[in-house]
């Protein structure tokens, strides 16, 4: 599926949700009981919680991945995921939380 | 029924603990150019050895992938090992952030521009430093041989050169009489935008040099008046968790509510001073982990042997620690019939186990009965 127009370019954090993004090397992922995860950028000293969807997310993209290809990826982990256009708008509104701290594009 | 938490099982840790420490303060040598009067890792110093690098690079990987934000990098003094810069880097790669306590006197220009390479200095949070005086005359009194000059040189560099240098005055028998200058020292002269306070414990080779380091009490309260003077003066740049200061805060807290007709402050009222064991733990130079380096005796596993996360959740070492803050102060003999309770904490559980051999007990510096003069310090040292 092509991804929707108005999100393919540089967004206010810089991350284009057109290409392919991997966890930044430099950021530890902590995991916090059944709370989710705590992401910490040791160059920034930035820290992040995401959410046991995120954390599966997080694990995904621990090589180059598209946008498409992690929507894809969740819908097929999660049995009671909603429908595409969904998914797709939380992985974007997800993805450019990340930005710029804790992703980078490749 | 409520388990009662001298009896809990203490594989278990309590509600609150974190999956892993969000911190480890890391002793990484027990060998020192210095040899102070007031050094509480003394007694570990002399009866375990250094761990190679490459353990404690095998350590960083487990922390890093727990992880755990922070290390603290202490000893001994740190830069007397030769291997120094490879632990940081080892640190750095484990995407983990760290400080570094020292006694200054290694720090030279070589070491300063060795800290430019790769993220060394990205990375640094803070460094302190120890001064004990303003001269040489008085700083190396407790801390010989010949320090102060080299110490203060150190400093100097730190400072010129912009790292997130911090200070620390450790208040001894020496010193109380030159806080003023101290202050004047590192805040006018050196340009530091504060510097932070404790005071010489019953520890290390401070429980042999007795009163000849530590404070007696009646120095003690006039470091309290000294400090807090001075800190207004200084429009609150010195700081304090403990000694004197910290407890000239405690008794003003107390003074004050009291005198508004408040029976205690929120929270309060337990064992509960130490809140470090939630989120810290400590590995002392032969790996052996505790609860904090100035537990030394309480094993909870050693590092590469051990799991850390293993360690961290099921210690009883530590889980007992942790538990103290269940126990409530009116359970304990020397606090029976205190009308202080509601506002009192016990005081720090490595003073405790120091000064009377037990964890479960409260530490006199901390106790605001003592300070009122209702009743005698309760502690052996
Ligand atoms: S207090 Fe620090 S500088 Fe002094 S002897 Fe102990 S480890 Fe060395
Ligand atoms: S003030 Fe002293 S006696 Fe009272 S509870 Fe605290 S430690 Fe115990």
């Amino acid at each position: 599926m092509e991804p929707d127009k108005n999100t393919t370019g540089p967004n206010k954090t810089g991350i284009r949700l057109d290409g392919r993004i991997t966890a930044n090397p430099v950021v530890s992922c902590r995991i916090e009981g059944d709370n989710g995860a705590l992401l910490f950028n040791a160059d920034t000293d930035n820290t992040l919680l995401i959410n046991p969807t995120g954390i599966i997310v997080w694990n995904f993209i621990n090589q180059p991945r598209t946008v498409e290809e992690i929507v894809e990826y969740i819908t097929r982990s999660c049995s009671n995921s909603p429908d595409h256009a969904t998914v797709r708008k939380d992985i974007e509104t997800f993805v450019t939380d990340l930005a710029p701290d804790f992703i980078s594009e490749v | 029924m409520q388990e009662h938490p001298l009896y809990a099982d203490l594989t278990v840790p309590p509600k609150g603990v974190a999956q892993a420490p969000i911190s480890v303060d890391l002793a990484l040598t027990g060998r020192c150019n210095l040899s102070c009067k007031y050094c509480f890792y003394a007694d570990s110093m002399t009866t375990r050895t250094d761990l190679p690098a490459g353990r404690w690079l095998d350590f960083f990987t487990e922390l890093g992938g727990l992880g755990v934000q922070r290390v603290c990098l202490s000893g001994g003094e740190i830069f007397v090992r030769p291997d120094i810069f490879t632990l940081i880097d080892g640190v750095i790669e484990s995407r983990m952030r760290y400080s570094i306590l020292s006694n200054g006197t290694l720090i030279t220009e070589k070491v300063i521009s060795s800290f430019s390479e790769g993220k060394r200095r990205l990375r640094m949070d803070s460094i302190q430093v120890s001064i004990d005086g303003s001269c040489a005359e008085i700083h190396d009194l407790s801390r010989p041989h010949k320090s102060f000059d080299r110490a203060v040189r150190g400093l100097r560099l730190l400072v010129e050169a912009k790292f997130p240098v911090t200070v620390r005055v450790t208040l001894n028998h020496h010193n109380i009489n030159d806080l003023e200058k101290i202050a004047g020292l590192l805040i006018d002269d050196i340009g530091l935008s504060g510097f932070s306070t404790n005071e010489a414990e019953a520890m290390g080779t401070a429980r042999c040099s007795g009163q000849n380091i530590m404070l007696s009490e009646e120095e003690r309260r006039q470091a309290m008046k000294a400090l807090s003077e001075l800190n207004k003066q200084y429009g609150g740049r010195i700081g304090a968790t403990a000694g004197p200061l910290a407890r000239a805060k405690m008794v003003k807290e107390i003074e004050e509510k009291i005198s508004r007709g408040e029976t205690g402050i929120p929270g309060r009222g337990t064992l509960c001073s130490c809140g470090g064991v939630f989120a810290k733990m400590a590995v002392l130079h032969d790996g052996t982990m505790v609860p904090c380096n100035m537990l030394p005796t309480l094993t909870m596993g050693v590092i590469g042997m051990h799991s850390l996360k293993e360690a961290w959740l099921k210690s009883p070492a530590i889980n007992a620690v942790r538990r103290r803050r269940e126990i409530p102060l009116s359970a304990l003999p020397e606090c029976a019939g205190c009308r202080y309770t509601g506002f009192c904490s016990g005081g720090c559980p490595a003073s405790v186990l120091a000064k009377s051999g037990r964890l479960i007990g409260t530490d006199s510096l901390s106790c605001f009965r003592a300070y009122a003069g209702e009743v005698e310090p309760h502690d052996t040292l």
